[in-house]
């Protein structure tokens, strides 16, 4: 089966030959190629959520771990270290930030569970160790809360610190 | 001031009708974005529902649709939420709401809706075919059934956001009805097209598979379909939340098995009652059976081809029970008949389908037990007659009877544990217990005449036989043994013809006799044959005594010594005794007190005791021309050893000369004067063509040499067996088996009531019959004397509180 | 200066979340006592808009009407009246925050939905945590997200007491959060009182050492206990 092909085509029109098993890793794909039963060769698949600049990225991602083995089944094993991310991975991900959200959304949307858990772990890295206003200013956050509220929440994570 | 109040509140209500201005306008947009979402998707639904088919496009738009609705109204939920608490520390529903602090997530709008287009739809549907019978009422179902199954399939692939994450979400926090869109359709399905109509589609099937088994062609997609589907409908929600990717449903066989299975069950075993007492009253139980096996093949191919493959247990055993266990009076009456007519392939069918039903084997093994004793016994009663003296025609006759039941062991009942039994219980009984032994009037003829026929197998001169056929015949006489339940009496009669054969030379070939030997040693242990292979032994280690005792001779000069060979036997081994002693002539006593001599040199302390009556030697006539060589017995030789002293005895004189036993004497004395090598004047030639009796011979008749004796052959054998001697060996062997045994049972006995201490009278018996069962079978009677007699000599004691317990005394 | 549109059509995805409305930000407050003067700040996807009434006692004519600035980005770095109105009513953190945002540095967090948010911060360290609850009104609602804490607990302390029935009433009544602070022993102290009136009356104590081993009692007894319930509901 490694052989066959089908084609994805991008909300802007571009067209990409992919190799089924590499195109599988979505389970969206997978869902519907099941549920069609469609003749792989024939149909276009369009992605109307997805770009091509992304979607070139994507299928980029999925095929250079196409031989990953698949995640584990349960929360519980999934790797919760962040500074796991092989370097490849994180050249890959040096984009902005509005990119990096866009590949979080394409993952999500195409149920690649890899690919989503190495972009939410990149923003998670972002975040870590850091000041609150920091992180504000790391994502533009505008802070909304008032100056009592702030100090209820200071006040309530001593307490649950003390905890 | 009164227009400035006036436009402040103009100002507040602008502000005020501005928020709320805003605040509908999210209220819209959200379900405005609902309701083109739905526009879109049910426009789908319907497409998929009504045409079976998809383009990928279409898919991945409404999977779009689905997912831009799940993903873009929650993003504002937040705003509204109430700010945060006082304190942390607050009642019940404080915490409640910290639990769930946080958007909801979007998705419960859309699913109710996909919900009622589907029981709307399907309701529709429903209608037409409420009043469908038979197979029309199969194609409206099954044809609806796979066209509403793929759609909700595709349905459920691009609403695989909204299954992901809204169903799971409430899933987890302890919702139990929602279900996956595929389940939740299967739960429609079940509610709107099952109920009303499963009644007629399940009677449909029923009559379907009728047919079918009438021999009509069926269109069985029709019924897999309904299968299919009933399957597909059951699921039950799991318990525990666990795992996130644990899914929410697991399938179940519930309505399956409760709207199918069970009154498919029903229509089977009403259906085949019917057959079955019809088909027997044209047909016999041979041909049922046939048909029986016939449709229980076609029972598997149905399940195999359109039913689930769960009731495959179930429908075979409901077919077993009817169609073979509830006739199985009227099969084992056929079993007999079978049997009767040795129809093997038949029987083999009928051992086959019987052998289905639990413990229908029981009475099928008592019947052919029966039936094998009966033959055995029926067999052995023809030739009861001659076999009693010919052991040839009693073995065979066993033999026959074995191996054809043996073979029908093999063919009909595929050699089963428990048919071999019934054929071995059976042999058994027919062995130990038949025409042959009650004539004899006692159940240890079987084994005599075993042993007797092994002796003529064994014997020179048994040239019949070829070598590999012996072999072969001594694997049949073993069968035989095995049966056999006094091994010991077998033993005795085999050793005394050992002994003869050994004694005699008679034996045919010492590897035979070895390779029978061994075989009993094989089956027996070496206990059983370990006299046996002492006695073998002995002739071999004589042979080398003879050698020296020659070469002792020799070197001592003893050269007026008779020419003599001499068996030392071990007297534990043989079943040999004692003679009366006689008076030995001279003309011997030299060459006895020689060896006698010899042999206390080599092995002393061993007492030598000679067994005259086994003895025999050559004698020249030196008065007669021409000289004749007689081979003579011990006894004969003595007797006419008398004639070199005088050439005239007197009966009465001879006797007290050699000290034979009268009645010994006597035989010898007719042998003699029968032969005319002696004659007597008182008895004339008539009586002794007649035939003469001891009785006859009178002690003060005068006897003398025939001068005039006169041969054909130069060498003449006078050494012919005594009757006498002969029946009371038999008769002393039958008295030392019972003797021996007692012997062995009280062995037994003391054996086990030194391992116990204390034992109960009746598990005693148990224990020793059980001991001795491969020698013997000991008869009840005979071990309670035992116990007596142990009682006596103070082995055992009865406790004396409790009567049936024995005690062992050290 | 930043063009929005163009980006966001670059980024379907991202634009879809934003909304057909095309607002980026929108926000209306009353400026700090003693003025009472209400405004009100819009920034779509080229332009911004700035509106404000100035409320007074005093009946000046021309000041009760509303006024409004329409500027396209550029204009908006550029024109101080408004963002000096921004200051006066909003704060300068607010300007602050609108000059990011038409430089660029959208706030694409919040558009995200919720179970990416969880998901991300399910990789963060929990001592992190008060931090980010500290951040914003969202933040802090998904930093407390039951379905975070739930991730949280089980890669903490595995799935080993998800499948006790106790337990999980306990996580319907107090949230995974409580739970996942909770100490191990305090834990099993309370699953033991759960279980203790129907079974071990007699036997309470308060020995900590053998708190373990009534959790094992309690542990393979639950399935009856449960059983019981139900017939009783």
């Amino acid at each position: 089966m490694a052989g066959h092909k089908i084609k994805l085509q991008s909300s802007d029109g571009d067209t990409f030959d992919v190799e089924v098993e590499i195109a599988k890793q979505s389970a969206t794909i997978k869902t519907m190629l099941e549920d069609l039963g469609m003749d792989e060769e024939e149909d276009v698949i369009p992605l109307p959520n997805v770009n091509s600049a992304i979607l070139k990225k994507v299928i980029q991602w999925a095929t250079h771990h196409k031989d990953d083995p698949p995640p584990p089944e349960d929360d519980e094993n999934r790797e919760k270290n962040t500074n796991d991310i092989s370097s490849w991975d994180q050249d890959f991900l040096k984009v902005d930030q509005g990119t990096l959200f866009e590949l979080i959304l394409a993952a999500n949307y195409l149920d690649i569970k890899g690919l989503l858990d190495v972009t939410c772990k990149t923003v998670a890295n972002m975040i870590k160790g850091k000041t609150p206003e920091e992180i504000r200013r790391t994502f533009n956050i505008k802070n909304d809360f008032t100056p009592q509220e702030e100090e209820q929440i200071k006040k309530e994570n001593e307490w649950c610190e003390e905890k | 001031m009164i227009s400035s109040v006036k436009s402040f509140s103009y100002h507040q209500n602008i502000i005020q009708s501005n928020k709320c201005f805003t605040q509908k306008m999210s209220h819209m947009e959200r379900s405005l974005n609902l309701n083109d979402v739905w526009i879109k998707v049910s426009e789908g639904i319907e497409h998929i529902y009504k045409i079976q088919e998809m383009s990928a496009a279409a898919y991945m738009d409404l999977y779009s649709q689905v997912y831009n609705y799940c993903t873009n109204t929650q993003s504002h939920g937040y705003a509204t939420k109430p700010t945060i608490k006082s304190t942390p520390k607050q009642g019940g529903n404080n915490r409640q709401n910290n639990i769930h602090d946080g958007a909801n997530i979007v998705g419960g709008e859309l699913y109710n809706k996909l919900k009622n287009y589907l029981k709307t739809y399907l309701e529709k549907i429903c209608e037409k075919g409420l009043d469908l019978q038979g197979e029309s009422v199969l194609r409206f179902y099954t044809t609806n059934w796979e066209h509403y199954r793929f759609s909700s399939k595709v349905t459920n692939g691009f609403c695989h956001y909204l299954n992901r994450h809204w169903v799971r979400r409430e899933f987890d926090s302890g919702r139990r009805d929602v279900y996956e869109i595929f389940t939740m359709a299967m739960e429609i399905w079940q509610l709107v097209f099952f109920q009303p109509l499963n009644r007629q589609v399940t009677l449909a099937c029923l009559q379907l598979i009728k047919s079918e088994r009438q021999n009509e062609v069926i269109n069985t997609r029709l019924i897999s379909g309904v299968i299919e589907s009933y399957v597909e409908l059951g699921f039950s929600e799991n318990a525990s939340v666990s795992a996130s990717n644990h899914p929410i449903t697991s399938p179940t066989l519930a309505i399956y098995k409760e709207f199918f299975e069970m009154p498919f069950l029903q229509d089977t075993e009403q259906f085949y009652r019917l057959e079955a007492a019809t088909f027997l009253v044209h047909n016999s139980v041979t041909e049922y059976l046939k048909k029986v096996a016939q449709r229980l093949d076609e029972e598997v191919h149905r399940v195999q081809s359109y039913l689930h493959s769960s009731t495959l247990a179930a429908l075979i055993k409901k077919v077993e029970e009817v169609l073979i266990r509830d006739q199985l009076e009227a099969i084992y009456t056929e079993a007999k008949s079978l049997l009767h007519d040795e129809k093997h392939s038949d029987l083999a069918l009928l051992f086959k389908l019987v052998s289905r039903v639990p413990n229908a084997t029981v009475e099928l093994k008592k019947i052919v037990e029966d039936h094998i004793r009966q033959m055995g016994i029926d067999a052995i009663e023809r030739v009861s007659g001659s076999a009693l003296n010919d052991p040839k025609l009693y073995v065979e006759t066993i033999l026959e009877i074995h191996t054809k039941f043996f073979k029908l062991v093999q063919e009909a009942f595929s050699s089963e544990q428990g048919f071999t039994a019934a054929l071995d219980k059976a042999c058994g009984k027919f062995i130990n217990n038949n025409a042959v032994t009650t004539a004899a009037g006692n159940t240890t003829k079987s084994p005599e005449l075993l042993a007797r026929y092994c002796d003529t197998l064994l014997r020179k001169g048994s040239k019949a036989v070829e070598e590999t056929d012996l072999e072969e015949k001594f694997n049949q006489i073993m069968v035989v043994f095995n049966y056999v339940e006094d091994k010991d009496v077998f033993q005795k009669f085999y050793g005394k013809m050992l002994a003869k054969r050994l004694v005699g030379q008679l034996s045919a070939s010492d590897d035979y006799e070895e390779s029978m030997i061994s075989k009993l040693k094989q089956a027996c242990g070496f206990e059983y044959t370990s006299k046996l292979q002492r006695m073998f032994q002995d002739i071999g280690v004589s042979k080398n005594l003879i050698d020296q005792y020659r070469t002792y001779c020799e070197k001592n000069r003893l050269d007026d010594i008779v020419d003599f060979s001499v068996m030392v036997l071990s007297s534990n081994s043989w079943p040999f005794s004692a003679p009366p002693n006689f008076v030995l002539p001279a003309e011997l006593k030299r060459t006895f007190e020689s060896f006698t001599k010899f042999y206390t040199q080599q092995h002393n302390g061993r007492k030598l005791t000679w067994l005259h009556q086994h003895s025999k030697g050559d004698i020249q006539t030196l008065y007669t021309k021409p000289k004749y060589i007689l081979h003579v017995s011990t006894y004969q030789m003595v007797v006419l050893l008398l004639f070199n002293k005088f050439s005239r005895w007197t009966v009465e004189r001879m006797q007290d000369e050699t000290q034979i036993k009268v009645d010994l004497f006597l035989q010898v004395l007719c042998g003699l004067l029968k032969s005319k090598l002696i004659t007597c004047s008182e008895i004339n030639d008539d009586e002794l063509e007649e035939d003469l009796k001891e009785t006859d011979v009178k002690m003060n008749y005068n006897i003398q040499l025939a001068d005039d004796f006169k041969s054909k052959k130069i060498k003449i054998n006078l050494n012919v067996p005594l009757k006498s001697v002969e029946q009371k060996d038999i008769e002393g062997l039958h008295r030392t088996i019972d003797e021996d045994r007692k012997m062995v049972i009280q062995a037994a006995i003391v054996r086990t009531m030194k391992a116990r201490q204390t034992l109960k009278h009746a598990l005693l018996m148990q224990e020793v019959i059980q001991q001795l069962s491969s020698r013997f079978k000991p008869k009840i009677p005979v071990i309670k004397k035992c116990i007596d007699i142990l009682i006596e000599k103070e082995y055992l004691e009865r406790q004396s509180n409790e009567k049936d317990v024995l005690r062992y005394l050290a | 200066m930043f063009d929005t549109d163009k980006y966001l059509k670059e980024h379907p995805l991202l634009s879809k979340l934003v909304g057909e409305n095309k607002i980026l930000f929108e926000c209306s407050a009353i400026a700090p006592s003693p003025s009472k003067d209400y405004g009100r700040i819009e920034i779509n996807f080229d332009q911004v808009i700035v509106q404000w009434w100035k409320i007074t006692l005093r009946n000046i004519e021309g000041s009760i009407y509303p006024s409004e600035i329409r500027n396209s980005y550029k204009d908006f770095s550029d024109d101080e009246i408004a963002q000096r109105e921004i200051i006066r009513i909003f704060g300068k953190k607010t300007l602050d925050y609108c000059l990011n945002l038409i430089n660029g540095n959208i706030d694409w967090f919040k558009y995200l939905p919720l179970n990416i948010q969880i998901n991300i911060f399910s990789f963060v360290n929990i001592n992190d945590i008060p931090n980010l609850s500290q951040v914003s009104k969202l933040f802090r609602s998904i930093s407390r997200h039951n379905e975070l804490w739930k991730i949280l607990y089980i890669r903490q302390h595995g799935y080993r007491l998800l499948n006790n029935h106790f337990f999980m009433h306990l996580v319907q009544i107090h949230g995974w959060r409580r739970l996942f602070f909770t100490n191990r022993l305090k834990l099993q102290m309370e699953l033991r009182r759960q279980a203790l009136p129907i079974i071990y009356h007699q036997q309470y104590s308060t020995d900590f050492d053998n708190a373990q081993q009534y959790t094992k009692q309690f542990k393979t007894t639950s399935s009856t206990i449960l059983t019981e319930q139900e017939e009783e509901r």
